[in-house]
């Protein structure tokens, strides 16, 4: 975070943001929220965050729809739910995150080299394919080459407990996959692309 | 009733020019003058004033009326002015009826036609009452002048002084062994840090000596009969196995005792014998025997020097007789185990602010080692504003509750830490943000965050993780005490209570008052009244107030001696029951019983809103003043006097939503005169034959209006009204042409609009096909 601040002015917010939001699973008690904070401080992902939760829910009530929408933030949940656990008004935290995500998505609030999104598309792109999670691929789809060299040695440790392999693992009817995200798609509830 | 006795007299009046500038006065006596049973129809400048009073005595000798009509203001204005007149003129009071001619007509619009056309229909719908007007008699009955307050803590014992104090005989009915309550186990009090139990126990000691308080300890409701004026209550006595009056108090029992358990009065801080002290300065000072522990070897009567303890001493019973009754059953603490996030009961060192209360008197230690802590943490909101685990609502106290300790703390310990964590901190009331701002000055920390988690570390510490939402970042700190503020709840056995009181409770648990801001410790039966935590979440000072006021309401009950009960009850037709007990479950205040003989109405319970007629499967069960021929005739006029088309009927519920129609012309509010008002004691009196009749005998439009707080809840308004346009859909009749609303008095703007809306809805439908209306008729006639 940069030492400069900036103004939050009426062009930065949109009054329909927030209803819009509202509509989304997760949205449905936002208005209820006292920003008691109990969900960042269960947060245990928010330390390598921008906004924590509690912040990301102020920016959605404030109507700071681009802010929302753009900050890494909203993709740091690990869907841990310890927040919505504990939230005295029983906003589901992990899935408002979700609905933040894909409507980022299908906004294109974030730059196509954003690396949360490479991330998840590569995650769905390696799903799709074999069924199962390529750690390996996955791993080398998104880092660069300086980094994946810096990390030989510990891919060599991994390789050797049988934590990553080569090779691809598969299932036994990758057809029933495809057809199970093919209806989620159908519905528009399927994760960004 | 033959017809003499139907001699009806009809007086209109102009009421200067309110009324006659906008109705035609004399047009409306003419059409008056014909309706059936009237014997005479005159008009006057002022009814109310001596000549228009004079007009009315010497036509009743005239024609020797049996029945007055008065077309004029409001029944809330001069009801009572023209019932007093005639009852001086041998008229029972309640065969005298009003048409509301100003606030509900003439000022309500400008047109003269249309007005003196809705005056006509008005009239013609209480002449047609009248016909069927029963006399009645309200009758008084004499009091009881004493008062059983419930519950003997402050607020009990304050309320219950207070009466004594003006010479009323007070009986104190105290679970627990000992009056007191939770006042008694705190330390001090803020905002002034007054010593708890040395403002206590001056009252108590005061309690216990007045001559006019009876003090029953061990002691619960066990059941409650009658009405205001005069309740019976059965109490139960739980054996204290301890003569109050031998016992000196001098411990040599509890010496011996050798059972050990947890202390209640120390919140678990301490341990007691199973005969113990309840605390130091407890009324009556006696010991008493917790017969859940006592394991009966009995070595306490050898240590007795002097014979206080019967072995022998057993249940109890007793019935007293009271006029009035208060509960004041005050409040327990949320347990915050639940929330295992906080490690409540998995740590020594995390205790609830009441053991902290009790923790400070003993001279503050950490429960694990007995040192004293060196870092406390608050955590408010345990259980607090919570709607998933705990309670929705603000606890209210423990804010301030937890500042005023820190405060004290920091006083008792050097170098003491001392954080706050809060949600929002609420330090409304007088004194209370000065306080919270020595608070800071002295140094206690304050961290906006709800905490998150509470870790134990080593032995004596403990991790307290929540967010600085101000900061917005997450803040990690240990402590070797952390002091959690549970949510306040109504006291263990408070629904069990209302449930044989015939008390609401809110949805928040707690007693319901019978009106939020006006009427605020009464309950919803006469006579009850409720004070203090049994209300809701409140400080000391709060609930002496209420102590104060439900004294104050006691006595203006007490204090004429009797009660005037009205006689505006339902009634069974005892050969029509077949006890299938409708009535008894739709009752708000428990009024009807089930007796072999059939339904029965305690007549003094029954607060007359007519929920019970409109359920009776066999029509048999009625209200007086409101039968079902009075309410058939009063349709049958305003619905067929006149050809007005449409003409629309709102059956009002009668007191605030008929209010609120008055206030409507008050404000000289315009809306069309097709609407006319028909008063009913609850929409819940409602059956759908009476909207049939209405629309059958000319009505093209139907509201229900209900006022809000009403016996009528909105949920069961709802289902009413519902059930009541199913019934009436099923007949034909489109359901846009009936429309049902609540209203509360304040809100009487929005009654013009809705009847403007819905008359140009009706005028949009076009009036009721005749085809459907002689169809209603024949299925009426062949019921």
């Amino acid at each position: 975070m940069s030492g400069q601040k900036e103004v939050i002015g009426t062009a930065m917010m949109d009054p329909t943001f927030f209803d819009e939001v509202k509509k989304t699973p997760g949205g449905e008690k936002l208005a209820s929220c006292i920003q008691c904070g109990i969900c960042s401080g269960s947060c245990t992902t928010s330390l390598a965050a921008e906004f924590n939760p509690r912040q990301v829910i102020e920016l959605i009530l404030l109507g700071l729809g681009n802010k929302a929408l753009s900050t890494p933030s909203i993709w740091t949940c690990v869907f841990c739910r310890a927040c919505t656990v504990r939230c005295p008004q029983g906003i589901d935290i992990p899935e408002l995150m979700s609905s933040l995500r894909i409507m980022a998505v299908k906004r294109g609030a974030l730059p196509r080299e954003d690396r949360n999104l490479k991330f998840h598309e590569s995650f769905w792109k390696i799903l799709r394919a074999n069924g199962r999670l390529d750690t390996f691929r996955l791993y080398t789809r998104l880092a660069g080459m300086q980094e994946i060299a810096r990390s030989i040695p510990l891919g060599l440790r991994l390789l050797r407990k049988g934590r990553v392999a080569f090779r691809t693992p598969t299932m036994v009817h990758p057809e029933q996959l495809s057809s199970l995200t093919e209806t989620a798609k159908a519905s528009e509830e399927v994760s960004p692309r | 009733m033959s017809n003499a006795e139907r001699r009806i007299g009809v007086f209109i009046c102009h009421c200067g020019g309110n009324i006659g500038n906008t109705v035609d006065v004399e047009k409306v006596r003419d059409a008056a003058a014909q309706f059936r049973f009237v014997k005479c129809a005159e008009t006057n400048r002022y009814l109310c004033s001596s000549s228009g009073q004079d007009l009315i005595r010497s036509k009743i000798q005239e024609h020797g009326l049996e029945r007055v009509v008065i077309g004029s203001c409001s029944p809330r204005m001069h009801l009572k002015t023209f019932r007093d007149l005639c009852s001086s003129h041998g008229i029972n009071p309640y065969l005298v009826e009003m048409a509301n001619l100003r606030e509900q007509c003439s000022w309500t619009n400008l047109d003269k036609d249309n007005a003196t056309s809705k005056a006509i229909d008005l009239l013609a719908g209480a002449v047609g009452r009248a016909a069927y007007l029963e006399p009645l008699t309200p009758t008084d009955m004499k009091v009881n002048s004493n008062v059983a307050v419930i519950g003997g803590g402050v607020s009990g014992i304050c309320a219950s002084l207070e009466l004594a104090n003006q010479g009323y005989k007070v009986f104190i009915v105290e679970r627990q062994p000992s009056i007191g309550g939770h006042m008694a186990q705190l330390s001090k009090t803020y905002p002034t840090l007054d010593c708890s139990l040395c403002i206590l126990s001056p009252k108590l000691a005061e309690t216990k000596g007045h001559p006019l308080i009876e003090l029953m300890t061990n002691t619960e409701v066990a059941a409650i009969d009658g009405s205001a004026g005069s309740y019976s209550l059965s109490l139960t006595r739980r054996p204290r196995y301890v003569n109050e009056n031998k016992c000196t108090g001098c411990g040599e029992c509890a010496k011996v005792c050798p059972v050990e358990v947890a202390d209640e009065f120390e919140d678990g801080t301490k341990r007691r014998r199973a005969i113990y002290l309840p605390f130091p300065q407890a009324v009556p000072n006696a010991y008493v025997i917790d017969e859940n522990n006592c394991t009966k070897c009995w070595l306490c009567v050898k240590a007795c020097k002097h014979g206080a303890i019967n072995p022998r001493d057993q249940v109890g019973q007793k019935k007293i007789e009271v006029g009035a009754v208060i509960v004041a059953t005050g409040f327990r603490l949320f347990d915050p185990v639940v929330l295992t996030q906080y490690s409540f009961g998995a740590h020594p060192n995390v205790v609830t602010n009441l053991q902290l209360e009790r923790l400070i008197e003993h001279g503050i230690y950490r429960p694990s080692d007995g040192k004293t802590p060196k870092k406390i943490a608050w955590v408010l909101c345990v259980g607090s504003r919570d709607t998933q685990i705990g309670q929705p609502y603000c606890s209210k106290i423990c804010c301030m509750a937890a500042v005023k300790e820190a405060v004290l703390l920091r006083e008792l310990v050097p170098n003491l830490e001392t954080w706050i964590f809060y949600t929002d901190l609420r330090a409304a009331g007088k004194g209370y943000e000065e306080f919270y701002g020595r608070a800071k000055e002295d140094g206690v920390k304050f961290v906006r965050g709800r905490v998150a988690e509470v870790v134990p570390v080593t032995g004596d510490e403990l991790m307290v993780r929540a967010e600085d939402t101000l900061l917005g970042v997450q803040l990690e700190k240990n402590f070797d005490l952390v002091v959690l503020c549970p949510a306040i709840l109504p006291e263990v056995g408070t629904s069990e209570l209302a449930e044989r009181l015939g008390l609401h409770i809110g949805s928040d648990g707690f007693l319901l008052e019978r009106h939020y801001k006006l009427r605020p410790v009464d309950s919803q039966n006469d006579g009850v009244f409720l004070s203090g935590c049994c209300l809701g979440p409140k400080d000391v000072r709060e609930s002496v107030v209420e102590a104060l006021s439900t004294a104050s309401r006691t006595a203006s009950l007490l204090g004429k001696g009797v009660v005037t009960i009205s006689p505006e009850k339902a009634y069974v037709i005892s050969d029509r029951c077949d006890s299938c007990g409708e009535c008894v479950n739709i009752c708000p205040t428990r009024a009807i019983e089930l007796l072999p003989s059939g339904a029965t109405v305690k007549s003094i319970s029954c607060v007359g809103c007519g929920l019970c007629v409109p359920v009776c499967p066999r029509n048999a069960i009625d209200l007086k003043n409101s039968t079902e021929p009075q309410l058939m005739a009063e349709i049958e006029g305003v619905a067929g006097a006149t050809e007005t088309r449409p003409k629309i009927i709102a059956f009002t519920e009668g007191t605030s939503a008929y209010t609120a129609c008055d206030l409507v012309g008050l404000a000289r509010q315009q809306y069309p005169t097709n609407v006319r008002v028909i008063k009913v004691p609850s929409v819940g009196r409602l059956h759908a034959r009476h909207l049939l009749a209405a629309f059958s005998e000319g009505a093209d439009g139907v509201i229900m209006i209900e006022g809000e707080g009403t016996f009528l809840g909105e949920e069961r308004f709802r289902a009413h009204v519902n059930e009541i346009r199913k019934v009436v859909a099923s007949k034909g009749i489109e359901s846009l042409r009936v429309f049902a609303t609540r209203t509360t008095i304040p809100q009487f703007a929005k009654l013009a609009s809705v009847f403007q809306t819905f008359t140009e809805r009706i005028q949009k439908l076009g009036p009721l096909p005749s085809e459907a209306r002689s169809k209603i008729k024949q299925v009426a006639v062949a019921r």
